[in-house]
């Protein structure tokens, strides 16, 4: 499998053997139609039939930039490409990315993830979803998540994004919301009611669990065999970091205000 | 929708509509792919698919009324309808097709172009599948607007012309008429045609495009399914008129080769299988019957002529339709019956000419007059039996041929060819002893000098033919009878021929079938041995001298061997036990040899049996002093072989005077030889030129009859030293009629008794039986011997129970059941 990774690389590298010209903005890139007709089916239809592409063998390509389509070139003739956009220094370790560098990755995935959607490339744009969602579950910005947002807009139909997008939305709608985020302002912005139902799943989901947990406990201190002792600071279950805003809101039910494990009773 | 958005779609459907037109006047090749999906994109991003789904749905539309539509409607003229599906006359055939390939080629070129501007078009409205599309469940765009052609063209309506038709209407009857055309064997555009129904395979009755929904299978198929029924039938009536079978085979046969291939270069492969039924039903099934029966070249001369090519096509034909072959399978146990009553009737005609009030015995009296025909009646009757096994086992190779050649080795068939053979074979009564006599006369001479690969044929030719009968039963008492002659008169060609025909017997029939045979040539081998020990024994006695008799003897054990020797000599319950004199010297040596032989073997019997017997004797003639010079004048001695009492009466003759007579009368006291054995022995030695040795007065060809007067002949010559004199009876192998009925009357006596043992066998072992399961019971056990009568074994039941051997079962009031019970 090296090997041919290895090759491919290099063909797209030389552009050797090329058949096929894309066009964007200034640059050309000398691709072969056995590796990118093969896997989308818009450019195999360009060169399938009668339009000028055909004729011309060069495709060219609009609205997107050309680091763009080097991504979707690297992923076509490699199954992946590059995590770090060009321009972004490469260290997770140590010092934070600024946040300038953190909006710029955010997008260029995006980006790339509108480009699958648009050449109808399944696995590329799950492949930048999910890179995405992992960056925004890392270092969560607000001022690159809104920079993301409107960056993508109109440019993917891709329901996995906008599902993966809502998602985070949701996890941070405080703070979005301070950002006249999904306030229902903007009449083309169609993520909003997929934000608000995620919003609502997750209260009732807290609710439902904050139930189950009040019924635990009185079930244990009903049978009369435990007492409350004094939470070991050690053990305490840690919950995900949630945000003030639920509080706030009124569905202030985090679960880290328990601090509940089975370790917290001991035997009488 | 707001301002801004409606803008903006309305500046990218303007440029996608003007490529629309472009791709439909053929002008896409300025156009850029890219830009033109990429408006579709924009527009169903900014959620306007359904939009330009309609718009283009819209504009197909259009494009078809104004552009597509009128081309075609003008070929649909009023002749082409009224040709094509009204049936009306009065074109030539050649216009009739240029007509109908016009309107078809329009159809096609415009079929083709809207299904490649479509493929276009769904190309660059690529994502608005994706977008809009899936998401609303609408049929994606390329079988909404492929539908269109159907809906618009097809199912355009042709009022205009004054039609009540539809398009697809005309279309499909202008295909079956060329196809027609085609089967009338005119040249078509199969290629035309092939495109205009991969159109109708590739359209389907709705946008849902369920595989059942092609048009062709709703439309055209069952159109061309019906109008096929009536051509064929057409076709069929018209060869059932011309009345030649050879030629509806060909013809029937072609028809599906035809309709195949066009299955697979004209109209679709899906139809290959209905076509091929409609055929199936119209040419072979409708009227098989009569075909078969047709005079000279219906299935009786095919099978008559050896028609291989035409019962192959047969074959073929009718085990497509149904496996099991019912028709022909029927016929062709029609026709082995018909050949087999035909092969007896021959037999009949022939045997009745020649055999007609010619007994044995004046045939042989004939002797002298019928040297020029070769064959005496005893030799026509076993010439019979091998015409008539060699007819049979002809007529079944030439069956068994044609269902190797011609029948595939079809199970069914061998069946009914086997059941039909048994039938007739045994429907001839003479079946039994017919194929026995074979056996006897290929054992005899006719496997001499053959290989033994032509044995092993002529043997299987005989088990053939044996597993065919039914009367094993009387086939064992006639082999029986024919093996002892062969074997008492040294006549077998071949112990190891006998004894393979024996062992292949009891392969095919079982152990006890064979029984008897193999205690026949015990019985010969044991006496070999006897015969060896006696001569040593009488060697050691040293009574050496030159009058001595050589003896060489046969013991037969009295079971194993035909009643009809064993009672000559014991007497049976009808004849009176009668027992020839022999003379002195042979009296000598039969009580030495008994003697001898009972010296081992305490209490037994040892009865002479004169009629099986032969005796060489060493006559001397002296000169007749009145013959001065021929064969005559010589002294002449002679060797010669006679059956036994041929030796007592010759013996007679040692003592009397010359010129002196004995009667009939007086040998017969003198010998107490049984009538019929003397009149065989002495007109063996009377009549017959050659071997006249004994003079009879009155010298006419006749057979010696009581009152008779006979004399040594002096003046006897023979050419050769060694004379055999042939045994008279010996020769009336094939019973006369009186025999023949005595013998059937025989054999139903045997299988009564057979029939008496296995019913106490089976009683015995279970006690009590009802009626029908008792018969059963027995049928099943004697099948294997012969096939018995109702009447025999019901009355053989009645008669064990009047001997007590079982009883009635009966109810407490008394009343008889319908159950046996065992007596023990």
């Amino acid at each position: 499998m090296a090997n041919i990774v290895s090759a491919n690389q290099l063909l797209l590298s030389s552009g050797d053997y090329s058949d096929l010209t894309l066009v964007c903005e200034d640059q050309e890139f000398q691709v072969h139609k056995a590796i990118v007709c093969t896997q989308s089916p818009v450019v195999a239809a360009a060169m399938k039939g009668g339009y000028k592409e055909a004729q011309t063998n060069t495709f060219h390509i609009a609205d997107f930039k050309p680091t763009t389509v080097k991504c979707m070139l690297d992923y076509m003739y490699t199954g992946k490409y590059e995590e770090v956009p060009p321009g972004c220094s490469d260290d997770n370790k140590g010092q934070d990315s600024t946040s300038k560098e953190i909006s710029a990755t955010w997008l260029y995935h995006g980006l790339v993830n509108c480009i699958a959607d648009y050449f109808r490339l399944p696995g590329l744009a799950s492949l930048a979803t999910v890179t995405l969602d992992k960056l925004i579950h890392k270092d969560w910005s607000a001022a690159a998540f809104c920079c993301l947002l409107s960056g993508t807009r109109e440019k993917t139909g891709d329901d996995d994004f906008r599902v993966m997008m809502a998602a985070r939305a949701a996890d941070h709608i405080g703070e979005l919301l301070a950002w006249d985020l999904f306030d229902g302002s903007d009449p083309n912005d169609d993520m909003t009611p997929t934000v608000l139902r995620m919003c609502v799943e997750k209260a009732e989901a807290e609710v439902a669990r904050a139930k189950e947990i009040t019924k635990e406990i009185a079930r244990l201190l009903a049978s009369g065999s435990f007492r409350f002792a004094p939470a070991p600071k050690k053990s305490q279950f840690i919950a995900p970091k949630t945000d003030s805003a639920f509080t706030q809101q009124g569905f202030g039910m985090g679960t880290g205000e328990y601090g509940i494990d089975c370790n917290v009773y001991e035997r009488s | 929708m707001q301002p801004g958005k409606q803008n903006e779609f309305d500046v990218c459907w303007e440029k996608l509509r003007e490529a629309l037109r472009d791709i439909h006047t053929q002008n896409a090749g300025n156009l850029s792919f890219e830009q033109l999906y990429r408006y579709s994109y924009k527009i169903v991003l900014s959620k306007s698919g359904q939009l330009l789904y309609d718009r283009v749905k819209e504009f197909e539309e259009t494009w078809f009324a104004e552009k597509v539509m009128p081309p075609i409607s003008v070929l649909i003229t009023k002749n082409l309808v009224s040709i094509t599906l009204d049936g009306a006359l009065g074109t030539s055939v050649v216009e009739r097709r240029a007509m109908g390939e016009r309107f078809l080629k329009v159809v096609r070129s415009s079929w083709e172009h809207h299904n490649m501007c479509m493929n276009m078009i769904a190309d660059i409205l690529m994502y608005l599948d994706r977008g809009y599309g899936q998401e609303h469940h609408r049929p994606s765009i390329y079988t909404a607007t492929i539908g269109l052609f159907r809906d618009n063209i097809l199912r355009g309506n042709l009022g205009a012309t004054g039609s009540i038709y539809q398009v697809s209407n005309i279309l499909n009857a202008t295909i079956i008429d060329q196809i027609n055309m085609e089967r009338e064997g005119d040249v078509i555009d199969k290629a035309l045609l092939r495109s205009c129904i991969s159109m109708l395979e590739g359209l389907f009755e709705t946008d849902k495009e369920r595989e059942s929904d092609r048009l062709y299978l709703t439309t055209f198929e069952p159109y061309f399914i019906q109008t096929s029924h009536e051509f064929y039938r057409a076709e069929c009536e018209r060869l059932l008129r011309e009345a030649d079978a050879r030629a509806w085979l060909r013809q029937t046969q072609k028809r599906l080769a035809e309709e195949t291939a066009r299955c697979q270069t004209t109209i679709s492969p899906l139809s290959e299988r209905s076509i091929t039924i409609v055929i199936e039903e119209e040419l072979i099934t409708k009227h098989l019957e009569e075909f078969l029966q047709l005079e000279g070249s219906g299935i009786r001369a095919m099978i008559d002529n050896d028609r291989v090519e035409d019962l192959k096509i047969l074959y073929s034909l009718v085990s497509r339709v149904d496996d099991k072959v019912p028709v022909l399978r029927n016929a062709l146990s029609v026709r082995v019956m018909e050949l087999g009553n035909e092969i007896e009737k021959n037999l009949n005609n022939t045997d009745f000419s020649i055999v007609q009030g010619a007994s044995a015995e004046e045939s042989a009296a004939d002797g002298e007059k019928t040297k020029t025909k070769p064959l005496n009646a005893s030799a026509q009757l076993t010439a019979a039996a091998i015409k008539w096994v060699d007819d049979v086992l002809l007529l079944k190779d030439k069956f068994d041929r044609l269902w190797v050649t011609c029948f595939d080795r079809k199970a069914v068939i061998e069946t009914a060819l086997t059941r039909s053979f048994s039938e007739f074979i045994n429907r001839f009564e003479r079946a039994s002893e017919f194929v026995s006599l074979f056996i006897d006369d290929n054992l005899k001479r006719g496997l001499k000098g053959k290989t033994e690969a032509e044995v092993d044929i002529v043997l299987d030719k005989a088990i053939t033919l044996l597993k065919h009968l039914n009367a094993k039963d009387i086939f064992e008492s006639y082999y029986q009878k024919h093996l002892a002659r062969r074997l008492l008169h040294g006549k077998s060609e071949s112990q190891d021929i006998e004894q393979e025909m024996i062992s292949r017997m009891k392969r095919e029939l079982g152990n006890n079938f064979t029984q008897k045979f193999e205690g026949m040539f015990r019985d010969m081998n044991t006496s070999r041995e006897t015969t060896e020990q006696y001569r040593d024994h009488v060697r050691g006695l040293g009574q050496v001298d030159e009058k001595q008799i050589d003896l060489s003897i046969s013991v037969l054990a009295g079971n194993n061997w035909p009643r009809e020797i064993m009672s000559r000599a014991t007497g049976s319950s009808a004849e009176p036990k009668v027992k020839a004199t022999y003379p002195s010297q042979i009296q000598r040596l039969q009580d030495s040899f008994f003697e001898f032989y009972s010296k081992n073997r305490n209490g037994r019997i040892l009865t002479w049996v004169g009629s099986a017997g032969t005796a060489d004797i060493k006559c001397y003639f002296p000169k007749i002093p009145s013959k001065t010079s021929g064969a005559l004048s010589r002294d002449r001695r002679y060797e010669i072989n006679v059956s036994t009492y041929g030796m007592i009466v010759l013996m007679l003759f040692n003592d009397i005077k010359e010129d002196e007579w004995l009667s009939f009368e007086d040998i017969q006291a003198t010998t107490n030889i049984p009538q019929p054995d003397l009149v065989n022995t002495l007109t063996s030695l009377s009549v017959i030129k050659q071997f006249r040795i004994l003079l009879k007065k009155s010298q006419t060809k006749s057979a010696a009859k009581p009152g008779d007067q006979f004399t040594f002949n002096r003046e006897f010559v023979s050419k050769t030293i060694k004379i055999k004199v042939p045994s008279v009876n010996a020769a009336n192998r094939v019973e006369n009629d009186e025999e023949r009925k005595e013998t059937d009357e025989k054999n139903l006596e045997t299988r009564k008794h057979v029939a008496d043992s296995v019913i106490v066998r089976i009683m015995k072992q279970r006690k009590e039986l009802s009626h029908t399961q008792l018969v059963n019971e027995v049928i099943q056990v004697l099948s294997g011997r012969f096939k018995p009568e109702m009447s025999l074994i019901k009355g053989q039941i009645e008669s064990l129970i009047s001997r007590e051997y079982i009883e009635r079962d009966e109810l407490p009031d008394g009343s008889p059941t319908d159950k046996y019970k065992y007596m023990a």
